[in-house]
Parts: C-alpha cells; structure tokens; sequence
C-alpha cells in the first residue's frame, strides 16, 4: 500500500497557466528528491502535500485517506514537515524548540512526559545538539538552525517526512550527516520526501526524483532514469559534464560554456515521459 | 516545566500579596499593618473600616485585576501578530472605546454607561478591525497590524476632534479617562471574574500557543488549527482588554511592558508567561496606583502617567541590556 498518493494532483502556483498533473505514489521505504530550478514549484509542492495549501485540482491521499479529511492532529502525527526558515522572533531554549515536536501526540492540556522528553533528548543527541539544549534559538548559527529544525519533526517521528532544502546552511560533513540520518530513519516503514538543490547529493541519498521544469512540465521515476544528463541540463537550462566517481555519477556545470542551453522543447520531454511510474 | 512554574508562584505569589497590603496602608491617612488586621476581624476604628473596605480595598482589588487583564492581553497580542512590540491596544481598541466614553460624557451620562459606552465602542473597533483584516486568504498578522493601526489613527481623530469641540469643564475628567484612571472603577468583581475566565482558557491552551508563536504554518504543521486558535486569541484578548478599558481607562504600557520583562526572566513558555503576566500585571498596576494616590496627595495623577514614566525607563534599560548580552 503506498503512503502518499498524488491522484492527478496540479498545483496552485498563481500565474501559471499549465502545470502537469502529478501522478505518483511514494511507498514506504523510498526516499524522494525533488529537483528543479528557482520558481519551479519545489516549495509549492511540499506545503500542498503537508496540507497547508489546497491544489488546484486533484487530491492527494494518505494511506488511501484524503488529507483535507484527516483531522489537523491525526494528519501530524502521520507526516511531518522542515520549512526553509524557522520562525523564531521569540526567545525559546533548543530543548524546548525539539520538544513541540511532540505536540501533535500530546491532548491540549497534557504537560509533556518524561517520554517526549526523552524523544526529543534523542533527537537532540542524533543532531548533535544536545550540548546546546539550553542555549536559547537565537544564539545558534544558521546550521545549527536548520539541524534543530531536523530535531524537531525527529521527535515528531512521522512516517512521511516532507523536508525543504534541509541541507541548506548546512557545511559539508553535516550535510552528509543529516542526509544520512534521514536515510537511515526512513528504515523500511517511512518515507521522505526532499526538495534539494544539489543534483550530487541527490544521486547518493534519493532513491527516486522528482524533477519540476520551470515551464510546468514534470518528470519523476526511480534515480537511475531520472540522472540523466540531457534530462538535467534540460532541467537547469545549464550544461553539464558528467563523470564517474567510485561507482557513484558525478554532475558538475560545464566550465567550457556559460551559455544556457537551447530552449528546452516540449516534444522532448514527451519522450523522457516514458519514465514516468518506473518506480 | 512545573518546577519553573512553582518557582514563578513562588516569586509572585508573595509579591503580590505584599503590594496588596502596601497599597492598602497608604494614601491620604496611613494605616498602620496592625489596624489593617484589626478591620479585617471585624474590629478596628470605623474611619479606618470605612477608608479600607468602601475606598482602598476594592481600588487595589481593582488596580490588580486591571493590571493583570491588559498584561494578559499584551502577551496573547504579542503571541497573535507574532511581534514583541505589540501591546493589547495595538489593534486600535483603546480609541474606540474612548471615543465611546468620551461621547458619553459630552452627552452627560453616569459613570455606568460611560463604561457601557467604552466598551460598545471597543467592541465595534474590534469587529470593524477584524471584518477588514479578515480577507479571504490567510490571515496575515502584518495586514491585522496595519489594519489596527490605521483604525486607531482614525479614533486618534476623532478623540482629538472630541476635546477640540467639549466644553472646557468637560475636558480633565475626559483626559483622566484617556490616561487611564482607577478613581471611577466599578465593583471589582467584572475584572476579576474575567482574569479568572481568561486564566481558565489560556493556561491548557498555553502549549498550543507556544507552538502558534513559531508562526501559522508550522504550527499547522504541527497539527495545531491556526485558524480556529487565532480567532479565539483574537476574541478573548480583545474581550478582556475591553473589560480593563471599561473598569480604568486606557492605561498604557502595563499590556507591552510586562510580558516584555518577564519573557527575559522566565522564559518564552505561555504556560509560564500567562499566569505570570497576570499577577505581575496586577503588581505593577496596584504599585504604580499607589504612587498615583499618594505622590501629590489628596490630590491624585491618572495611574497610566505612572504607569509611562516607570515603563518607559525600565524598558529602555533591558533592551539596553539584553543588547549588551
């Protein structure tokens, strides 16, 4: 049974005229990335999926439930969300910050337990964070930031993890670090489901894509079909050079051209359509 | 989290207490703690008895729920905007509900329906800001701020339209009443049964709140309903503003600057900051009464001057501080 289904979803994106009807399903176990140039609808895609925005048309079900018919509370129990920033104008501790990742199991009165606590300790601890756990939010560098973010919905622990650039502000090894983390907490029973803007973490983490073109078009399937040079360079407007590394493609910009790629075409994007649902 | 909240009662519990019966031994006579005890078993002088329990008693009482109504109100504001700076009258309540009094005594009505005007005139400043602010989309707090803003700009207005065409005998009563003022307060309990209302509502909700002040859509995404909760913040911080406009006048700072402090004392957590708010508020406002009865007695300054000229230095001081950290 697939956890997330997008049935012929079409996103609002005011503006944008035609936008091609999402149509697929992420099972547990699966670790999505979506990739896409500035504007494309990444961001978009992730608030409509967590509820937040209604869609144009099409609906998007939860274990073959409709989300606008989970209640709010159910439904973050379920998934859960990392937002590009953190909204933090008032002063809270880093433990307190992991520690509304409990909200949603909690009823309105209840205080939280020693369990939740320890969840969010956890979570703390995972993130490499636990030494902070009393500074307050404001204090914390960017990455640092962006790691309680991850704390946060770790102690939620929700079986779908919607996450927005969450390497972002990140430096290199906690980069590797987090995104490894997800991967291995999605396990067997979970699923995430990123937006990314670095095709080569991508490529090592994501186990299928998502790629969103500026022109509204979309493309998704498992990894191996998706990191396809042309497919890419179509996508960014950027020419690419690829090479292999370890057994792992390396995609880099083309230093010998500056110049964007031709007008991407439509018809082509036909063809590359056929990689739809190899997942 | 329930240790910092015994440690609070803790702190404010006794504090309270003692400015209750500071504020009751002074005034125009002092009387002595001993005599206060005396009236309170029965005995005592009948001067005494008659300057303690017909005058002082329910003005401190009063003086404390007023105080500890708006510093509520300023920290469920602060929570609703998602802004520090904001304060219970930021939404433009305060103009209408003086611009309700001050009609009401141009027309020569009683003290009862003075308060009953103020509070219409709140009461149709807060629908008129929420039926503009509230569009068909989100509800931006940055639309809900400029919304109240500029409505307040327009009961400035109006007030100053009022006191520009009064008669000039109207004019000190009509400019206590905007200072703020405890000297024509009704029976204590309207104010205390709308703290203890408003402590009821906002203190299971207190985590639901923490969670709303890291802004709507992570709060929804924390399963939090952002719609339904801003709404009743809304409602009930609008409402018991209004009852403390009612019962003293427009006295400022108190909604702004007494969250303020005590977020830097204890913490960010509503559950903390809430009840905290209201017994500090009560603090400040029975003290800052106290100064205002007795700095130039018998004659006697709208509270909300003293309540300015404290707040504004000791403000100014923590953020002068907290810059320096």
């Amino acid at each position: 049974m697939s956890l997330l289904y997008m049935d012929q979803l079409v996103l609002d994106i005011p503006g944008r005229e035609f936008l091609q009807p999402l149509h697929c399903q992420i099972e547990p176990g699966q670790c999505w990335g979506i990739l896409g140039p500035n504007g494309c609808g990444k961001t978009t895609l992730l608030h409509t999926l967590a509820g937040l925005r209604p869609p144009r048309s099409g609906q998007i079900l939860l274990e073959q439930i409709p989300i606008d018919q989970i209640p709010r509370r159910r439904l973050a129990q379920q998934m859960g969300m990392v937002f590009q920033q953190q909204h933090d104008e008032f002063p809270a501790t880093v433990l307190e910050t992991a520690l509304i990742g409990r909200h949603p199991y909690l009823r309105f009165w209840e205080m939280e337990s020693g369990e939740d606590h320890q969840k969010a300790w956890q979570a703390l601890g995972r993130m490499q964070l636990a030494e902070l756990a009393q500074r307050p939010v404001q204090t914390l560098s960017g990455g640092e930031r962006q790691r309680l973010a991850l704390c946060t919905v770790l102690a939620q622990a929700p079986r779908l993890l919607l996450l927005d650039e969450p390497t972002n502000h990140l430096d290199l090894h906690h980069q590797i670090d987090v995104l490894s983390l997800i991967r291995h907490d999605i396990g067997s029973q979970r699923a995430a489901l990123m937006s990314l803007h670095d095709i080569n973490l991508a490529a090592r983490f994501c186990t299928h894509l998502l790629l969103l073109f500026k022109d509204g078009h979309a493309v998704w399937g498992g990894r191996e079909h998706m990191l396809q040079t042309q497919l890419l360079e179509r996508l960014y407007q950027q020419r690419l050079i690829s090479t292999h590394l370890q057994g792992q493609t390396i995609f880099i910009p083309d230093p010998d051209s500056n110049a964007s790629v031709h007008r991407y075409l439509p018809e082509s994007i036909e063809r590359s359509s056929s990689f739809k649902q190899t997942a | 989290m329930s240790a910092s909240l015994a440690r609070m009662l803790l702190i404010l519990l006794p504090v309270s207490v003692l400015a209750m019966l500071l504020a009751l031994t002074q005034g125009s006579i002092q009387i002595p703690l001993k005599d206060i005890w005396a009236v309170m078993r029965g005995q005592g002088e009948p001067l005494y008895a008659l300057l303690l329990l017909d005058l002082r008693l329910p003005r401190v009482l009063n003086a404390f729920a007023t105080g500890g109504l708006l510093a509520v109100a300023g920290a469920l504001m602060q929570v609703l905007l998602r802004n520090p700076l904001a304060d219970p009258y930021v939404l433009g309540l305060s103009g209408g509900a003086a611009v309700g009094a001050l009609l009401a005594m141009l027309a020569g009505l009683g003290a009862a329906l003075i308060s009953g005007a103020a509070f219409a005139g709140a009461l149709i400043s807060t629908l008129l800001v929420f039926g503009l602010a509230h569009g068909t989309g989100s509800w931006v707090p940055t639309r809900l701020l400029l919304t109240g803003v500029v409505v307040a700009a327009g009961w400035g207005a109006l007030i100053s339209f009022l006191l520009a065409v009064s008669p000039s005998h109207e004019l000190p009563g009509m400019l206590y009443w905007l200072m703020g003022d405890l000297s024509y307060a009704g029976h204590p309990l309207l104010p205390w049964s709308a703290l203890v209302v408003a402590m009821l509502l906002t203190f299971p909700l207190g985590r639901t709140l923490n969670v709303l002040a890291r802004g709507p859509l992570q709060a929804a995404a924390l399963g939090v309903s952002v719609r339904r909760m801003e709404m009743l913040v809304y409602v009930l911080a609008a409402f018991i503003t209004a009852i403390a406009v009612l019962t003293a006048g427009s006295i400022g700072f108190v909604g702004l600057i007494v969250p303020h402090i005590l977020r830097l004392i204890f913490g960010f957590d509503q559950r903390i900051l809430l009840p905290a708010s209201a017994l500090a508020g009560g603090i400040l406002l029975v003290l800052a009464d106290t100064l205002a009865r007795t700095l130039i007695a018998p004659e006697q300054l709208p509270v909300g001057v003293i309540t300015a000229l404290l707040g504004v230095p000791t403000f100014l001081y923590l953020l002068y501080r907290s810059r320096q950290r």
